[in-house]
């Protein structure tokens, strides 16, 4: 079994302290674009093989288990995954209300919606997989983003089959006081070896 | 009047800068991904393009491949959420004339497109 204690202290600090920086980034600009102060609680890193990765999705008990809407961005290059922004659906129309200055009328709510948490996740994901890879001199390429609605159950759906995939898990929970909204970063690297991650740590530490 | 080019498949973010623009007297078109765009320069060429990159059909970094190839003498100037120094520096390479990040500010994106329609006039 693979679990964090595969990773020295140093390694796990670094690693830790290099998605502090890329949420932080992300925290900053959602900051800007709603004008009001992003409250961000200490990420949840985990080092796990794919089973314990999705019992850890499944009962976090930092997402919201009712209907959410999401958006995720899946990476390769220097890291491999993906990366998701997770909204109780209150939150997403709360969201919209603030970015777009009006309440959606129902026809076009679902448009709306999807529109703007597409947006704000294609801003806020590319800010965090942007700054991780700019501090650790690598490059990814994106796919388009897509966008989810439903229970966690469907929206936490982990796409890998192999097994013996090991994924470096973060979660980060933010909330915006000021205009009731509370989202999740969550970033999941398949990370083929160890020696790779500890490459890229090791990098940092340069 | 000059006229503006609007490429981003996000209606939400192309809403966005046309708010953000609705003071100036530009002329504002919009396409929703690269291939449109390439038929709207075909049929009316704009002064100036502002592209994403990550879109369905014919992305921002293939738009700009092929305004290099047909010697396209439009500046597209780049508005991506990707701030990868990478990504940037390759669009710079493919004769973009400027990355902006999103989300766009005022100021930043008026002088950009001013600077781009003022090298468009030389």
């Amino acid at each position: 079994m693979i679990n964090n204690m595969d990773l020295t202290q140093k390694q796990y600090d670094t690693l830790k302290e290099i998605i502090n920086i890329g949420v932080g980034k992300s925290a900053a600009t959602l900051n800007e674009m709603l004008q009001s102060h992003i409250d961000l609680s200490v990420p949840k890193i985990a080092v796990q093989s794919i089973d314990e990765c999705t019992d850890l999705l499944l009962n976090t008990n930092s997402i919201d288990k009712s209907q959410l809407s999401a958006v995720k961005m899946n990476f390769h290059g220097s890291l491999n995954g993906c990366a998701e922004l997770i909204f109780p659906q209150d939150s997403a129309s709360h969201l919209v209300s603030s970015l777009i200055g009006e309440i959606p009328t129902n026809d076009e709510v679902v448009d709306l919606k999807a529109g703007t948490v597409s947006e704000v996740g294609n801003i806020i994901l590319n800010g965090v997989m942007g700054s991780i890879t700019n501090l650790i001199n690598g490059h990814v390429e994106y796919t388009p983003l897509e966008y989810f609605e439903g229970d966690h159950k469907n929206i936490l759906r982990i796409e890998i089959t192999d097994k013996n995939t090991v994924i470096i898990f973060a979660d980060t929970k933010f909330i915006v006081k000021d205009l009731n909204i509370t989202g999740n970063i969550i970033l999941m690297y398949s990370v083929d070896t160890f020696k790779k991650l500890e490459i890229i740590i090791d990098r940092m530490n340069l | 009047m000059a006229k503006l080019l609007i490429v981003d498949d996000s209606f939400i973010l192309r809403r966005w800068v046309k708010d953000i623009l609705k003071e100036t007297d530009y002329d504002i078109i919009e396409a929703a991904n690269g291939k449109l765009a390439l038929d709207e320069i075909n049929q009316t060429p704009p002064d100036c393009i502002i592209l994403d990159l990550l879109m369905p059909e014919y992305d921002g970094m293939y738009f700009l491949e092929q305004a290099k190839s047909k010697n396209i003498n439009i500046p597209i100037i780049i508005l991506s959420a990707d701030i990868q120094k990478t990504t940037k520096k390759k669009c710079m390479d493919l004769g973009a004339f400027d990355f902006l990040n999103k989300p766009p500010e005022k100021e930043s994106l008026i002088n950009t497109i001013n600077r781009a329609l003022l090298s468009n006039d030389k």
